[in-house]
């Protein structure tokens, strides 16, 4: 994987840092610093903050499309597994994307709250990001049709029940089997261990090692700042569902061979992006991930490898 | 986040779990080469004053089952509190992996939790947070009291709660962590030893509380021969709602579970336990024993089975026997039943056919076995089908024990045979019936090794019976 070979070449690995049972290491970057980097993009969450950006239904019975409409001066960037709260049922992205300023746009979207189906306003208000291995479960029930890749198909059936899942492993009680019952339930322990990462400069992304769990994330420097609350959110979240799995963390040496790994990957593949850039997609050799490439820079790139899994497919001796 | 090298001296290792303030890392002190379990708290967003407590608490505290202090560093903006490391799973752990192990090492655990309860009691601290989960069962030496977050010094007890399953409805209503409340933790954990499951258990912090707070108390009936009904009644009383009611010491507490009598421990006997619950009102005495003499009327034994003369080995009057001693209780059965029985029906109780319960097989043979063996004209012919009865893994009763070891000519090499097993509740028995025979160097070189391997309180207890018991024939070879 060439952009990500070319990425870990200006980008310096710190660490290890203990946040509970996740271990982070960071990643810096060599060339510029956050200070320096103009902002290029927005959010769903700045673009909320500021009113500028709007989401809502296409229609009730349009369950895995929703429009998003980016009304500020500048790009709207679009993380896959962002949860987006209310609407007819609550939602989470399944690509990443990149709108332009004055644009509307359909985005593909999953359904993340089995039990709920109306809606008394059809907007999206409040946003989350889905924890990596909910993200990585997403990704992977996600299939395009060779003659139209821009057309993406979702097994719904494999979000719900991953989404149950969780659920019941942080016994959370939620009427309408939604996810973001488990961020509300969950948001003392949240607060409690997000407050302890506070953002560096120069900080562009995590390499987390979480029970048997390895991922990555790595950002666009001026992008990461605004994203950061969220992922460390959301790593939180995975490490109370991994709490039983208690394994010693990697060292230096592990987490290079492991990007050595991820760099040699083969199967990579692109697809048009939801406006802007294009989406990469990767799988294999257990690990499964996906990104957004503009202009050949990496705007994101998550990757998420389950050893436990790996180990089971024996794909690697 | 915590970095991996702190102060250029310790070097944090991983993630062991969290407390009532912090989460607990396993750190190596370069220095002295240990590892220790470290407690990081972060002190910008939690009052330092109760933080420290805690290690003011565990500086004071030097006792064998709690957990030893080490040191305490302020690193940035957090605190670190040093203790030593203990690699053991905590009783709640076990509790829910082998709960009949606890239940028969009951006593063992709590005698120790209670010694060690009084000791920090003594030096004027109440734990605050006393549950399965902060208890190590530790191998031989015993258990580890552990998390001393919510401790203070009972002069400075302030108001808040532990873990909602283990405290007390008086903290519920606003009072202070006291004795008392930490009489009722025990209490709580004494009852999922017994029983292998939380006394209060819910799904949330109001669930909880409502139970404690508002449900009364019924009876609870449990079929144990692990735990007498004096240590069931002790348990009850360490759990009444009001504080001045409730066992005021630990060494009340220990002095009420030691001085039990041992007779009481009956197999299958019905053990009774109160615990709350929210629609039946609470009986008036709390007295046990009033409450058995009410005993139904006993069932009728049916007319062929009065006269045992003409039976056969057959199965449905096997089943009328069963159902009567279901019926009537194992003690009035063996008394009254039992000793007129003839010889066929005993015998077809020790292979008890057509009977599906495994528990009332079981005491048919027992009984049967112990009928056989007390009968004045005992048949030396029924020896061979009583010993492979016996080896092949029934149940030997303790009066069964010490007939066999009176009655029968080569008990000495089947009551040998049968020390190696290891089965406590056989185990018990055995010991029990070789105090009868003349002891020799292998039945004490066996007890030895039963001893030494077995590690249940009333094994331990009959060993050192035994013990005693040679040591006196020793001293005075005329007794």
């Amino acid at each position: 994987m060439n952009v990500l070979k070319n990425i870990l070449d200006t980008t310096q690995i710190e660490g290890p840092f203990f946040l509970r049972n996740a271990v982070l290491y960071t990643l810096h970057d060599t060339c510029q610093t956050i200070n320096d980097c103009p902002p290029r993009f927005i959010t769903l969450e700045t673009g909320r903050q500021e009113n500028s950006v709007e989401m809502k239904e296409l229609s009730p019975n349009a369950i895995h499309s929703v429009e998003i409409c980016n009304n500020s001066d500048l790009s709207l960037f679009l993380l896959d597994g962002e949860i987006c709260c209310a609407g007819y049922q609550d939602r989470i992205l399944v690509t990443s994307g990149l709108i332009r300023k004055h644009t509307s746009k359909k985005v593909p979207v999953a359904c993340v709250e089995r039990g709920r189906s109306t809606g008394s306003s059809p907007y999206f208000h409040d946003s989350t990001l889905a924890f990596p291995s909910l993200r990585a479960e997403v990704a992977s029930s996600l299939s395009r049709n060779d003659a139209q890749p821009a057309q993406v198909t979702i097994n719904q059936e494999k979000i719900w029940r991953y989404v149950d899942k969780s659920l019941a492993t942080l016994h959370i009680q939620s009427n309408t089997q939604s996810i973001h019952d488990l961020y509300e339930q969950k948001k003392t322990d949240i607060v409690r261990y997000a407050r302890t990462a506070s953002l560096k400069k120069g900080l562009r992304g995590y390499i987390c090692s979480i029970g048997n769990a390895m991922l990555l994330d790595i950002f666009d420097p001026g992008l990461f700042g605004m994203l950061h609350q969220k992922l460390i959110n959301s790593y939180v979240v995975e490490m109370l569902l991994q709490s039983s799995e208690m394994t010693n963390p990697p060292e230096m040496s592990t987490i290079e061979k492991w990007l050595e790994n991820i760099a040699s990957v083969s199967a990579v593949q692109t697809y048009q992006g939801v406006d802007m850039g294009k989406n990469i997609r990767v799988e294999g050799g257990g690990i499964i991930g996906s990104g957004l490439i503009l202009d050949q820079q990496i705007i994101s790139l998550s990757l998420y490898d389950n050893v436990t899994a790996k180990n089971k497919r024996q794909v690697y001796n | 986040m915590l970095p991996q090298k702190i102060k250029d001296r310790y070097i944090t290792k991983r993630w062991l779990g969290s407390g009532a303030y912090g989460d607990v890392y396993e750190m190596w002190d370069t220095l002295l080469e240990k590892s220790f379990a470290v407690k990081v708290v972060d002190i910008r967003h939690t009052n330092k004053e109760s933080v420290l407590r805690e290690a003011r608490c565990l500086m004071d505290l030097h006792h064998p089952h709690i957990i030893r202090f080490h040191t305490c560093e302020v690193y940035e903006e957090s605190l670190l509190i040093f203790t030593e490391l203990l690699q053991a799973e905590s009783l709640y752990d076990h509790i829910q992996k082998n709960h009949n192990a606890i239940e028969r090492s009951f006593h063992h655990y709590a005698v120790k939790i209670l010694n060690a309860v009084k000791y920090i009691h003594d030096q004027g601290i109440v734990h605050g947070d006393l549950k399965t989960g902060n208890i190590l069962p530790t191998g031989a030496d015993g258990i580890k009291i552990i998390d001393f977050g919510l401790a203070s010094y009972v002069s400075k007890a302030e108001l808040h709660g532990g873990t909602p399953s283990y405290t007390a409805p008086e903290i519920w209503e606003g009072g202070a962590c006291s004795v008392q409340s930490d009489i009722f933790s025990i209490g709580c954990i004494f009852y999922e030893m017994i029983m292998g499951r939380q006394l209060f258990p819910g799904k949330t912090v109001e669930e909880i509380k409502g139970k404690i707070l508002h449900e009364y108390l019924i009876r609870l009936t449990k079929r144990s021969t692990q735990v007498t009904r004096h240590t069931l009644s002790t348990v009850t009383k360490s759990l009444l709602k009001n504080p001045a009611e409730r066992i005021q010491s630990c060494t009340q507490y220990l002095d009420e579970l030691l001085r039990q009598p041992e007779k009481q421990d009956k197999h299958g006997e019905k053990n009774i336990l109160y615990v709350y619950h929210p629609k039946i009102k609470p009986p008036e005495s709390l007295d046990t024993k009033k409450q058995d003499k009410e005993k139904k009327a006993l069932p009728i034994l049916p007319e062929q089975v009065k006269h045992p003369g003409k039976l056969k080995q057959n199965i449905s009057m096997l089943s009328c026997v069963g159902r009567c001693l279901k019926n009537r209780g194992e003690a009035s059965f063996r008394a009254e039943i039992a000793p007129r029985l003839d010889r066929h029906m005993l015998i077809a109780m020790l292979h008890p056919k057509g009977i599906k319960s495994n528990t009332l097989r079981a005491a048919l043979a027992k009984i049967a076995m112990e009928a056989i063996l007390k009968s004045n004209d005992f048949d030396k012919e029924l020896v061979p089908i009583l010993i492979s009865n016996i080896l092949s893994g029934y149940v030997l009763g303790k009066n069964s024990a010490y007939l066999l070891a009176k009655r029968v000519e080569n008990a000495e090499e089947i009551l040998l045979q049968l020390l190696q097993r290891d089965d406590d509740l056989i185990l018990r028995n055995v010991i029990h019936g070789v105090m009868v025979l003349t002891p020799t160097e292998r039945i004490i070189a066996a007890i030895r090794d039963v001893y030494q391997r077995r590690s249940a309180w009333y094994i331990q207890e009959a060993c050192c019976q035994y013990f005693q018991q040679v040591e006196k024939k020793n001293s005075d070879p005329g007794q």
